[in-house]
């Protein structure tokens, strides 16, 4: 017999692996290919119970000996899956000209899947055997899950990554000693030494994460005399500082091509999860005199700040977001005398405040307050104005917005982002966006076009006065103004880029011969874009554009996301497939994934009907096809619901991983409730007579649609003002909030399996098998959705798929 | 922030005869290159094995997809062929020696390989179209910072009359120099330093290649370049060059600069809709 509580630390064990490799995997890859190989790599759960299926006759014999070997199993699954993943030589980036390459990433797929292929098998087992008991091996599965995230992310908070994993393998080992066969002293004795023995053998620096070749620490490291001084791990990332006395780190974006100073340097270099590098300068780096202002774009708004300084405070400036401190540095060189500089990530502040030059008040130079928090919160808090507000991070994501930040929920840059930060702009204050450009021009107008909708939704009614924008060969910078920009501010930001060998490529009073003058963008097409975007013809404009440069809300977030499908084909078309060069990444890789998943997806759910159940001809096509068609909504439906709910509280919590924890964390705990619930709630139903006992799997499931349809479309939409509760109410909202939807989610698959397991047990792998599959493709097909529709829709898809698990529900039910 | 043990130096041509081949072949090559390219001199000599038939082909081959592809991006680049330089320099350099080993089958397709390091070797298509953009006089002294295996130096070695070339990683710029003696490249020189800076001591330049795709541009590298001259730099992650960037220095040393796309892409048109 295979008890809850072995299921529970099993399932414990495995989503805390899961969350791990998340963090492993942004490591080794870039975001983008890091969440197609984890979506992949969790297919392993489906073929477990394929697996299952197919040897199940053998199997069952031994429940608890096959449990036990399982768990054991991915104790040591989870050690060498890891230690073999930055040992793989799959790189993405060469994908596309290296047919190879797919087929390493076929390894990786199956060296990661391994850990989720045991437990996969190892719980349909439990279900499979145990089939009255499913409602409370369901709550194990669940609540061991929770568990699980909340223990990786307190793991990651607190222990060094490689020893976070150790553990999880070892919590794996507990789920197969509490497994109740045998001598116990023996059995446990054999547990402990083989998972010991496995720990001993890899050795730390196996199990660490290194990042793949391509990424700027794995470079930098590669130069003499280059050495790791520091480093730091949170659930945040991995933050590392390089020292290079021998060739030094430089930041210059921005920097004038007329410039002849020297650009600072600094043998500091800071790496988040092995990207960067991020210059930390030093006070000996430049002059306390050296001007800036005569060399770098970013001076501009704070010279413009400085043509308005009535009041009796100094000027104030507040940065989102920390990339070293070249931003504070200029900011406090300019004269600005009191500067807020917030930022998510505690290690990144610690370090960058501790290493880096400017953030200590008795240089002279005024007053610098570095606070951890989300942006976005901070500014729902009591703060002063500001005579300038530059999003930092927004801008260096712009980078890497054709890759990495392609799939990146962003709600630093959209609408509602800009209405905040224009209430607390004074009102000749700058918002300023620094970001790189791309060409065709993308990010920069859909700074543009979010800017002029949060401009026109405070109620001003010429949002093309209150914009200006300036380039170079490869950087740009939005002004968005509260007031309108006035002509003496024109002629500051005309002299300021003539004199530095910027161009204009939007002012409200410029004409098309003041574009251009020194950097020519491919067909000339930034000031003409920008122009058309702010003029009556916008709206077809961005219809016809060849890429997505519709402003972002929080509800659809994709600050970087510009695919097009038709763009997509006609670049296709270019010779070596190097038109692609100019897309952004997110999509095209979500689709195939999505497209690899559905595809294991057709192998692993018809391999059993092939094999396993060809001479089953008792039954009818029907009982295949419903079994099918329910499990697979159910599936389907559970993680679209998840999704919508782990981003809204990805916003109101202020940061993914809280978000991810706070929201996994508890929801499973409520589902798993739920699932525990369901025998009583079906005896209420029988005895209420609400429903005839042949539709109540049906009446659950709508009954979970509809708390999906109503309530959570309820609850969704009281996030924003959620957001602005105190801290306790705002994580009360977040954790306990969706309880409901989640209690009622847990039902239909528990009553769903038991149904089976009474009617046809044999069956009871297959569907855990359908719903494993259909999670995976969930996930991705909800990302494709949020990305396109946003997460409204995500939502409705998730109450619709109920509504289908109830059409296909079974007739009988599980009743006790 | 430059030590000076960081700099090493070296010049394949100070140090060995480039003549490996012998004396005599040498000269006879020197003629046929130079009755080929029209250059006044012999600046590269040519391989033993680069006349594999094998590897000819296979050159052929990359050739002809090379101007294919100048043909098929003419309206984005405003080149619509090769010069006859750049396009001889594309025949004459073996590029399967500058690959890794296990790769040399695949060292004449038209696609940038992996060399080790975290670095590529480019695309032929992008190291012609670079080659071109700088629009080199006769007898140009050109700058290269990013030396990798050392090909896009050996194309260059083909049209100018001297190649400097600076490598950040001591171990690809050993290689490279080693590879470019072997290969009898003379007019390269190899220096191993922080190519930020350039290098001062054989500047000003006719033109300047940065091979790797960089944030910024280097302000020592714009102060060696000659007025007329032009800079080339790519833009975009490794594997994926996105747009390419021509830097012109003018008489009175004004800066100006072009994008270049190296795709042939025709914007979706509608009302308004083109960029």
């Amino acid at each position: 017999m295979i008890p809850a509580a072995a299921v529970f630390w099993l399932s414990c064990a495995a989503i805390a692996q899961e969350v791990l490799l998340v963090r492993w995997l942004h490591i080794v890859h870039d975001h983008h290919f890091a969440f197609m190989i984890l979506s992949l790599a969790l297919l392993g759960y489906g073929a477990g119970a394929t697996g299952l299926t197919l040897a199940q006759r053998f199997l069952v014999k031994r429940p608890a000996a096959v449990f036990a070997l399982a768990a054991v199993f991915l104790s040591w699954a989870i050690l060498l899956s890891a230690a073999s993943l930055s040992r793989l030589s799959f790189n993405p980036l060469e994908i596309l000209w290296d047919l190879r390459q797919t087929a390493h990433l076929a390894a990786v797929y199956l060296f990661l899947s391994v850990p989720f292929f045991a437990a996969g098998m190892a719980t349909g087992l439990a279900f499979r055997t145990r089939p009255e008991k499913i409602h409370r091996l369901y709550l194990a599965d669940l609540s061991g899950a929770a568990l699980g995230a909340a223990l990786a992310v307190g793991l990651l908070q607190t222990l060094d990554p490689v020893w976070a994993l150790r553990l999880v393998s070892a919590v794996a080992a507990l789920a197969a000693i509490v497994v109740p066969a045998g001598n116990f002293l023996a059995r446990a004795s054999l547990c402990v030494l083989a998972s010991l023995a496995l720990q001993a053998l890899i050795p730390q620096n196996a199990l660490m994460p290194s990042p793949n070749p391509y990424k700027g620490l794995a470079y930098a490291r590669k130069i003499p005399e280059t050495r790791l001084t520091t480093e730091r791990f949170g659930p945040m990332g991995w933050v590392a500082v390089l020292e290079s006395p021998r060739v030094p780190f430089r930041s210059l974006s921005g920097w004038s091509l007329s410039g002849s100073a020297e650009a600072p340097s600094t043998p500091l270099g800071l790496f988040v999860d092995g990207a960067g590098p991020i210059p930390l300068f030093s006070k000996d780096a430049f002059s306390s005199d050296f001007s800036f202002g005569d060399c770098l774009m970013i001076a501009l708004p704070y010279r413009l700040a400085a043509l308005n300084r009535e009041s009796s405070h100094g000027p104030r400036a507040l940065l989102l977001g920390m990339h070293g401190n070249l931003e504070t540095v200029v900011a406090r060189l300019e004269g600005f005398a009191l500067l807020d500089v917030v930022e998510r990530n505690a290690h990144v502040a610690e370090l960058v405040a501790r290493l880096a030059w400017g953030f200590d008040a008795k240089d002279g130079l005024g007053h610098v307050r570095v606070h951890v928090a989300d942006p976005r919160r901070f500014l729902r808090a009591p703060s002063p104005f500001y005579d300038v507000i530059h999003p930092v991070t927004v801008g260096v994501l712009s980078a890497s917005a054709g890759g990495a930040a392609s799939l990146m929920e962003i709600y630093d840059a959209t609408v509602e982002a800009f209405s905040a930060f224009l209430d607390r702009l004074t009102p000749d204050g700058y918002l300023a966006l620094l970001h790189s450009l791309s060409v065709p021009p993308q990010a920069t107008l859909r700074f543009v076009a979010t800017a002029e909708e949060a401009l026109r939704r405070r109620g001003i009614g010429h949002p093309q006065r209150h914009m200006a924008v300036i380039h170079d060969w490869n950087t740009g910078l939005v002004l968005v103004k509260k007031s309108e920009i006035t002509s003496e501010e024109q002629d500051v930001i005309r002299r300021f880029a003539a004199e530095r060998s910027f161009d204009l490529a939007y002012l409200p009073d410029m004409t098309q011969q003041e574009a251009q003058r020194f950097h020519v963008a491919w067909q000339g097409s930034l000031h003409r874009a920008v122009t058309a975007l702010l003029s009556d013809r916008a709206k077809d404009f961005m219809k016809t554009y060849p890429f997505s440069i519709e402003p972002v809300t929080d509800n659809r977030p994709y600050v970087f996301h510009f695919f097009r499908w038709k763009t997509f084909r006609t670049l296709l078309r270019a010779e070596h497939g190097r038109g692609v060069s100019l897309l952004s990444w997110g999509v095209p890789v979500l689709a195939a994934a999505l497209a690899q998943a559905c595809a294991a997806a057709v192998l692993f759910i018809a391999a059993p009907l092939a094999i396993s159940f060809k001479g089953a001809s008792r039954r009818s096509l029907k009982t295949f096809g419903k079994t099918l068609a329910y499990f697979g909504s159910l599936g389907l439906a559970f993680l679209f619901v998840e999704t919508a709910m782990i981003q809204k509280n990805v916003f109101l919590l202020g940061h993914p991983v809280y978000g991810f924890a706070g929201t996994v964390g508890s929801f499973l705990l409520w589902a798993g409730l739920g699932s525990l619930a369901s025998t009583g709630w079906v005896r209420w139903l029988e005895s209420a007579r609400f429903l005839r006992r042949r539709n109540i799997l049906s009446g659950t499931a709508v009954c979970a649609g509809a708390m999906v349809g109503f309530y959570g479309m309820v609850w969704v939409h009281l996030v924003p003002w959620a957001h602005g509760l105190h801290d306790v109410l705002r994580w009360a909202y977040a954790v306990f909030g969706p309880a409901p939807v989640a209690f009622f989610l847990g039902m239909p698959m528990p009553l769903g399996l038991r149904s089976l397991g009474r009617t046809d047990p044999d069956l009871v792998p297959w569907a855990w098998a359908i719903n494993g599959c259909a999670s995976v493709i969930s996930a991705l097909a909800a990302a494709l959705t949020a990305m396109s529709f946003g997460f409204v829709a995500v939502l409705a898809a998730g109450a619709a798929l109920y509504g289908l698990a109830a059409f296909s529900a079974p007739r009988r039910h599980g009743s006790a | 922030m430059q030590g000076a043990s960081g700099k090493e130096e070296t010049s394949v041509a100070r140090r060995s005869s480039p003549w490996s081949g012998g004396v005599a072949a040498g000269l006879v090559l020197a003629a046929m290159a130079f009755a080929l390219t029209g250059f006044g001199v012999l600046r590269a000599s040519a391989l033993k094995d680069s006349e594999d038939p094998r590897f000819l082909q296979a050159r052929e081959g990359m050739v002809r997809e090379v101007l294919a592809d100048m043909a098929a991006t003419a309206s984005e680049t405003g080149r619509g062929a090769l010069s006859s330089a750049v396009l001889e320099a594309l025949r004459r350099v073996p590029r399967h020696r500058f690959v890794p080993e296990k790769l040399v089958d695949a060292a004449y397709e038209n696609r940038p390989l992996p060399i080790g390091y975290g670095q590529t070797i480019s695309q032929p298509f992008i190291v012609a179209l670079m080659t071109e953009l700088l629009d080199l006089p006769e007898n140009a002294t050109v700058l290269e910072i990013g030396t990798g295996s050392g090909y896009q130096a050996a194309v260059l070695a083909h049209v100018a009359k001297d190649v400097y070339t600076v490598e950040i990683l001591p171990p690809l710029g050993q290689s490279a120099e080693a590879r470019l003696k072997a290969l009898g490249y003379a007019n390269v020189h190899v220096k191993i330093d922080d190519g930020y800076f350039g290098w001062k001591e054989h500047a000003p330049f006719d033109g300047i290649l940065v091979t790797a795709a960089a944030p910024y541009i280097p302000p020592p590298l714009l102060q060696q370049l000659k007025p007329e001259g032009k800079l080339v730099i790519p833009v975009g992650p490794p594997f994926l060059t996105q747009y390419l960037t021509v830097v012109h220095k003018a008489r009175d040393g004004a800066v100006t600069t072009r994008q270049v796309l190296p795709v042939a892409f025709v914007p979706l048109t509608g009302r308004g809709g083109s960029p």
